[in-house]
């Protein structure tokens, strides 16, 4: 259409900025785009064109033909607990919900336990900025559920979990997969519990607690929770990918090992979701996102992952743990790519200021530490620093890790440490003092676009 | 071999137990405990002892060994 034929047609200079980002990104906007860099199976028949959105979910006959059937109802099905373990080992499939936990292991502690455990299917994709779990909710339920419903024949459970963020866009298919599945899987039951908007809601204590009645935040673990989980039942719980891993483990063989998504994020926050597999060089999985970061550093593991330098780039490999010297993670499986023109000491205080204000305000170290650390850095980017913010902030790093009862504090350290290393000698200018000329806001990105904060959210303790 | 372990959510910075085993125990700049010494003989045991026992809120406690936990 013409745009003069519109009546409602608005110069697109007064048209508000839609590019910012939502204020749910969790429950709004559009699909990520899907690519894959070798022969797609998680997302085969959803990618329709590299770089174009995820198609919509099939219905269930439609995806049997694609993918088959999983572990079948009856009283032998536990009978192949053995092979299902057996298969997740040889895959080597690990957790994909950043922390890489051996699905394998899980199961033989769930295994172990005498009563009836339930199955959670962690989908409450935290990172704002990944949208894997998104992805697969969305265009492939059915293989998510497919892990789920293997899992729960093979340890003998009868009811199944899904935790996503309330109000996700992936609640419409997701409610209907199940529907399809009323009449089919009639040993099973399926339910779906809604997390709050928050960072940490994701984690798994958080998940436990949520599901058995208390708030969705981390607590202290003193018994396991695959022995007592939700509602003090065994508990499998993992994250929705890792199921949808499973499930092509079991009914694919084994050619298919390897296979992972990851979220590609540009400096305009368009996000693709790229098939690819262990061992392929993440510059390629950029590529086939059609993002070129040549010469730029790259944002890892997610917004509390680690900064990956421009010359550390060309090595770095999609592997389960570490992605490059010396300690970036693959976390999430995140990699944003920031503009040249960016200051990534403003990018890296933005990010930890909305980190401080995720924390559950539950731990001292994280509760007084993140908004003390997001302070100091937000003087550093604006390059008026106080004299003691360096060695202040020397000294509290390795106070944020593992003093809590989770790990959203040790996040923050580690992306603050990375910045440090990767980025050395502009952060040398800037505590000297020296006035940046780079841009000082990400416009773009979720969660933190606009100006960067100065001075935390939350007031800190007098030091 | 034993060692402390800090409930941090029940933790609320008291600080009682640096007071009771400055030994074992420092604070950092918010008040809260750092464990730098791992009590290894007979004598921080029963220093580690009297930092639990200090503790108000009972946030601190002294365990016998570290096992995996998967999550």
């Amino acid at each position: 259409m013409n745009a003069t034929d519109n009546p409602f047609f608005a110069p697109s200079s007064l048209q508000p900025n839609t590019s910012a980002a939502p204020t749910n990104p969790f429950a709004a906007g559009p699909l990520p785009a899907v690519a894959a860099t070798h022969g797609p199976v998680l997302l085969a028949g959803v990618i329709v064109q590299p770089g174009a959105p995820a198609l919509r979910a099939p219905d269930l006959a439609t995806h049997r033909s694609w993918h088959g059937s999983p572990l079948v109802a009856g009283h032998r099905a536990r009978k192949h607990l053995d092979d299902v373990v057996s298969i997740a080992r040889d895959h080597g499939i690990r957790g994909r919900g950043g922390a890489n936990f051996p699905l394998a292991v899980k199961f033989e502690a769930v295994a172990k336990e005498r009563r009836r455990p339930v199955i959670v299917v962690n989908a409450a994709e935290g990172e704002p900025a990944s949208g894997k779990d998104l992805v697969l909710l969305t265009s492939a339920p059915h293989l998510v559920l497919d892990g789920a419903v293997t899992s729960a024949r093979a340890l003998g459970a009868r009811e199944i979990i899904v935790w996503l963020h309330h109000g996700s866009s992936a609640l419409v298919s997701l409610r209907r997969a199940i529907q399809e599945r009323a009449t089919i899987d009639t040993d099973l039951t399926f339910r779906i519990a809604q997390a709050p908007d928050r960072f940490v809601a994701g984690q798994a204590t958080s998940v436990m607690r949520g599901l058995s009645g208390g708030p969705a935040l981390p607590y202290t673990l003193r018994e396991q929770v695959s022995s007592k989980g939700v509602d003090g039942r065994p508990t499998l719980l993992s994250n929705a990918e890792t199921f949808a891993l499973l499930a092509v483990a079991v009914q694919h063989g084994p050619e298919t090992a390897g296979q992972m998504l990851t979220t590609v994020m540009d400096e305009l926050g368009h996000r693709t979701v790229v098939e690819s597999r262990r061992g392929t060089h993440v510059s390629e999985v950029l590529r086939c996102a059609g993002v070129d970061a040549t010469g730029l550093p790259v944002l890892a593991g997610g917004y509390a992952g680690g900064w990956i330098s421009a010359d550390d780039m060309h090595r770095a490999t999609l592997d389960d743990l570490v992605l490059t010297a010396p300690d970036v993670r693959l976390g999430v499986a995140l990699f944003a790519v920031p503009s040249a023109s960016w200051c990534p000491v403003a990018v890296t205080s933005s990010i930890v200021s909305w980190l401080a204000s995720q924390s559950a305000g539950q731990c001292g170290p994280c509760t007084f530490g993140l908004p003390a650390t997001a302070e100091a850095l937000s003087r550093l980017a604006a390059s008026r620093s106080l004299p003691e913010d360096r060695d202040r902030l020397v000294r509290w790093l390795p106070m944020l890790s593992g003093r809590g009862a989770c790990a959203h504090p040790d996040g923050v350290a580690g992306l603050v440490r990375s910045t440090g290393e990767v980025f050395a000698e502009h952060l040398w200018d800037h505590v000297n003092g020296k006035p940046c000329d780079r841009a000082q806001t990400v416009p773009t990105w979720p969660k933190i676009s606009g100006p960067v904060v100065t001075g935390a959210a939350r007031s800190v303790m007098p030091l | 071999m034993s060692r402390l372990v800090v409930d941090w959510v029940a933790c609320d910075g008291h600080g009682l137990c640096a007071q009771a085993a400055p030994e074992l125990i420092d604070l950092d700049d918010w008040g809260y405990p750092i464990l730098h010494k791992v009590p290894d003989d007979k004598s921080s045991l029963i220093l580690a002892r009297a930092a639990v026992e200090a503790c108000p809120v009972m946030a601190l406690r002294l365990e016998q060994e570290r096992r995996p936990v998967p999550r």
